[in-house]
């Protein structure tokens, strides 16, 4: 008992607030009436942001393993926590227009994104396959549940695609790990990792790690799941798109980072699997990003291609890519959030989803529009914004001291020209000289607002203070 | 030296400018701002004419760098945010100040919506290229080079005419591209620096220290002098790289035309010098024929395509594109007279053109087209127009007493005597481009004759000649294209050291 109250204490206690303030939730909602969302939203934020306080105490343990080793506390897992929260606290600032909507439904709402955060962080900290997997069934049904709250046709489908890709992609993730079970009668990864590692260069090792990660990629909406997502975009609300394009993704890439970080090793195949997997999914998030009218589709290829920047700096099986890949993430939340919620204040002045309708916003809105354009410039990877910094930092993780990365740095780089003219085609249609949309109305809301001003603002400071926060993921790198 | 000449004032305070301008604080008046504007113009060229006065002759002086907390920029990946001038950047930072002030001054009645923006990304761009004129680190360069990208997007696709947005998409494109292959020539270069040194850094000066070590494979080496040759070629540009050069041209704004050929341009030929030649010098010899056929390719081509041209401001382009092949010209002579000669034409191309296409603009604003067909007769109405655009038309062919004439002199000897590997290739090339020159002469000379001379043949109205402000810019560049037309030692002075050492470094 003093044991499961020390692990609690020190290293669960972050998880543990979420979980409890998601029961709350469900029990407050029986007791307010209403009018009672904005008390649901605060009590949200602030156990969120109680939690994120809560993670420094974890600082002092890292390297520990609870509950009978099921869980790991590592420098890697208290960041990747630090970015989910930070995306959680974003998702409910953004999800203020929708929760006034719901009334009563709002306390629901709200524990089942809590509970989806909870799955998150239990799963970049899971250090066994079977808290793996429940983590991830978790996220994925607390995801769709997310979608499909609304009682609308759209918003059904896409649950219904995302529920059938993701059980397609568990199917593969089980028989990786079955594999994995047969050949070394552990699930534990510290176990696997002292009698595995480095030992086991086995076809049959590399196919169950090749299953594993495509089982994984169905989270992270890369390269063999990658269809589906736009779809699933387009059918869910805006902040719950941004919050599907944040931070479940994240979740994902840390558990990935750290099975590849601990049990895989770096063999040529497996190299080649992941940085063509990498490539494929931003080319086809670049090329296809370039015909949408539809800003959720439009934000779902870009946010496609930005996944797979995140998957190329995995194949790079070294510490810097795993700090180079910590950096990309940071900035990713930032400049995502940012421009989704820039996308949100929009949809709600003027009620359009239409690429079309951007035009001539920039004399309307000026300030907003610069903010916006930072946020595009960023995603675009242009200085000076951290996004051209994060992909600097990538690419030369990827030459890895000698010339053995130059066919992936080349095509890596070539397919940027894209992406800069897929975002400029955005910024040239809100710098139009014809403003055609005149039925944008001052926005309200302050949350929104706050968000995309807050994400501006990280984005410059990334860049310009980028050595210390480059050198704290150097640090989180090393113990992953 | 002094602490009052910081390079981080030089560079940055364009920015502060600049936010000030976007600032609420001076609301809509567009007069304030315009006031505001060239009066920071004004400082910030007298500021960087400082830099001339105190240069100190021999040391690389006015160095300066960026500490954050206690660090250096981005110390972790060996990237500090360092700058420093040297004998050829300290004559190119007040060359581009003085070129801002001047289309600054101009777009007074050239620019006549958005002033705020408009005026915020001029002090931008300045801020930009002055930081990859100053920047003493690889990878910071390339930060600049690339933040030059969007504010110069904005001012050609909102400010020009036709085709401006999709001109803006091709310079945007174009010149990213080029970029990509900067990026991963730099990124090759700075592990190599490190495997040669053990230490991250990339800075140019260590990295010029780590390429003499001989660690680096032929092979790679020769890639990145292909990858940083074509970054720059497309800048520059070179010929197969030109078409975002003369579309975007011809569809901005008269003040933006002046800024990209006068001065973005000159980040290309700068680029080449400092890093094809001055990192890769043994490289540089070896292929030096071939870029030596580049640049007569270049005049000729661009000499060719400027006869046919319909559209004044296209036919300056190909001028300056045929200027920038005898920059390349005088390069890859490889001895004192030719690096001499190129980095004389380097500064005289850009007061030429900027009074160039300072003359197309104004013949615009009152004739209200740019196709030569409807252009004639000019000279009757506008005498003093036309006097300043002959002083500038002489000055383009490289008459004696104008500041082309010393350049294309020294150029053309420079390519006669050097010893060019393929014997007698260098003299048939400068031999070609002589000839070429002529033609030159008659491309210019036929413009200025179809627009002043003729008679006028379709219109009967008045047409006011230039006064006020813009007789004033118009004079101060033709002061200065005679000016240094008749003492060029003025200028080759201050660089003289700088291409002694680039030839103590050719001769290693």
């Amino acid at each position: 008992m003093d044991l499961l109250i020390f692990e609690i204490k020190n290293i669960f206690l972050p998880e543990t607030i979420i979980i409890i303030a998601a029961l709350f939730n469900i029990l407050l909602s029986l007791f307010f009436g209403k009018n009672a969302y904005k008390f649901s939203e605060r009590l949200t934020l602030v156990s969120i942001i109680i939690s994120l306080a809560s993670l420094s105490f974890g600082i002092s343990h890292c390297g520990y393993t609870i509950f009978s080793e099921n869980f790991i506390q590592t420098n890697f897992t208290i960041i990747m926590k630090v970015l989910i929260l930070l995306g959680a606290i974003f998702t409910v600032l953004l999800s203020q227009n929708i929760s006034k909507k719901l009334k009563n439904q709002a306390f629901e709402y709200h524990s089942i994104l809590l509970i989806s955060i909870f799955a998150s962080m239990c799963l970049v900290s899971s250090n066994d396959f079977i808290p793996l997997f429940i983590s991830l069934e978790i996220l994925s049904v607390t995801s769709s549940l997310l979608i499909a709250f609304w009682n609308k046709y759209k918003p059904k489908e896409a649950a219904l695609k995302f529920i059938i890709n993701s059980a397609v992609a568990t199917g593969f993730l089980l028989l990786g790990i079955s594999y994995m079970y047969g050949i070394s009668g552990e699930l534990n990864f510290s176990l696997l990792n002292i009698n595995y590692y480095s030992q086991d260069t086995s076809l049959l090792f590399g196919i169950s790690s090749v299953l594993i990660i495509i089982g994984l990629t169905c989270q992270l909406g890369c390269m063999p799941f990658q269809r589906f997502v736009p779809d699933i975009y387009q059918g869910s609300p805006y902040p719950i798109a941004a919050y599907l394009s944040v931070v479940p993704k994240l979740a994902g890439f840390g558990i990935l980072a750290r099975i590849i970080g601990t049990l895989m090793y770096d063999t040529p195949i497996l190299q080649f699997v992941i940085s063509f997997a990498a490539l494929y999914t931003i080319a086809y998030g670049l090329i296809g990003g370039i015909r949408q009218t539809d800003i959720k589709r439009f934000l779902a290829y870009s946010s496609v291609s930005h996944c797979g920047f995140m998957l190329l700096s995995l194949s790079i099986f070294s510490n810097y890519g795993v700090s180079s890949f910590i950096y990309y993430a940071l900035v990713y939340l930032f400049m995502n959030f940012g421009v989704w919620a820039a996308a949100i204040i929009f949809v709600n002045c003027s009620g359009t989803d239409n690429i079309k309708d951007y035009r001539g916003i920039f004399y309307i809105r000026p300030y907003y529009t610069v903010a916006f354009l930072i946020c595009l410039i960023s995603l675009a990877g242009l200085p000076p914004s951290s996004g051209f910094l994060s992909k600097l930092y990538l690419f030369i993780a990827l030459t890895r001291l000698d010339v053995s990365g130059l066919p992936i740095l080349i095509p890596a780089s070539l397919l940027t020209v894209i992406a800069v003219f897929l975002y400029f085609n955005i910024i040239s249609l809100m710098f139009d000289r014809t403003p055609k949309n005149n039925c944008i109305i001052p926005a309200q809301h302050m949350n929104t607002k706050i968000v995309v001003y807050f994400c501006t603002l990280m984005i410059l400071l990334t860049f310009f203070f980028a050595n210390k926060i480059i050198a704290l993921s150097m640090f989180a790198s090393i113990g992953i | 030296m002094f602490d009052l000449l910081s390079l981080k004032i030089l560079i940055f305070t364009p920015v502060l400018a600049a936010i000030i301008i976007a600032s609420p604080l001076f609301g809509t008046n567009f007069i304030y701002i315009r006031r505001f504007a060239k009066t920071c113009g004004t400082i910030h060229f007298l500021y960087s004419l400082l830099f001339i006065v105190f240069y100190n002759f021999g040391v690389e002086s006015f160095y300066d760098e960026i500490m954050i907390f206690g660090s250096g920029w981005l110390e972790k990946l060996g990237i500090n945010a360092a700058f420093g001038l040297d004998g050829l950047t300290v004559l190119l930072a007040p060359l581009t100040s003085f070129i801002f002030l001047i289309s600054l001054i101009v777009s007074k009645t050239m620019i006549r919506t958005k002033h705020k923006m408009y005026y915020s990304l001029m002090f931008i761009l300045l801020s930009t290229v002055l930081g990859v004129f100053c920047s003493k680190d690889m990878f910071l360069f390339l930060i600049f080079w690339e933040a030059e990208l969007i504010p110069l997007y904005f001012l050609i696709s909102e400010w020009g005419s036709c085709n401006c947005k999709h001109s803006a998409m091709k310079y945007l494109l174009y010149i990213f591209c080029g970029s990509i292959f900067l990026s991963v020539a730099m990124i090759g270069l700075f592990f190599y620096g490190y495997l040669s040194n053990g230490e991250l850094s990339a800075s140019i000066d260590f990295l010029r220290v780590s390429m003499t070590d001989g660690i680096f494979p032929v092979f790679l080496k020769k890639l990145l002098f292909f990858g940083f040759f074509t970054g720059f070629a497309v800048k520059l540009p070179i010929i197969p790289f030109h078409i975002w050069f003369t579309d975007s041209q011809s569809d901005s704004a008269t003040p933006i035309s002046m800024v990209l050929s006068a001065i973005i341009i000159n980040t290309g030929a700068y680029g080449i010098i400092r890093f094809n030649l001055d990192l890769f010098p043994e490289l540089f010899i070896k292929y030096s024929p071939f870029i030596m056929i580049f640049a007569v390719i270049n005049i000729i081509w661009a000499s060719l395509a400027a006869f046919k041209q319909n559209d004044i401001k296209k036919t300056i382009a190909y001028y300056s594109i045929s200027q920038m092949g005898l920059f390349l010209l005088g390069l890859s002579s490889l001895n004192k007279i030719g690096l001499d000669g190129a980095i004389f034409i380097m500064l005289s191309h850009s007061f030429i053109s900027a009074g160039l296409f300072l003359i197309t603009g104004l013949i615009y604003q009152v004739a209200k087209t740019k196709t030569l067909q409807e252009l004639s007769g000019l000279g009757e109405f506008m005498p003093i127009l036309m006097l300043f655009a002959y002083v500038i038309n002489f000055a383009a062919v490289a008459v004696p007493l104008t500041i082309a004439f010393p350049g294309q002199l020294l150029v053309f000897l420079g390519a006669f005597s050097s010893d060019c590997s393929i014997e007698p290739l260098a003299k048939i090339c400068s031999f070609i481009a002589i000839l070429i020159m002529l033609l030159a002469a008659s491309y210019i000379f036929k413009l200025f004759h179809k627009i002043f001379c003729t008679s006028q043949f379709y219109s009967t109205k008045k047409y006011h000649d230039v006064s006020g402000h813009r007789l004033m810019c118009i004079a101060v560049i033709c002061f200065c294209i005679i000016l240094f037309g008749c003492f060029p030692d003025s200028l080759m002075s201050i660089y003289n050291n700088f291409t002694e050492s680039l030839l103590e470094i050719l001769r290693v």
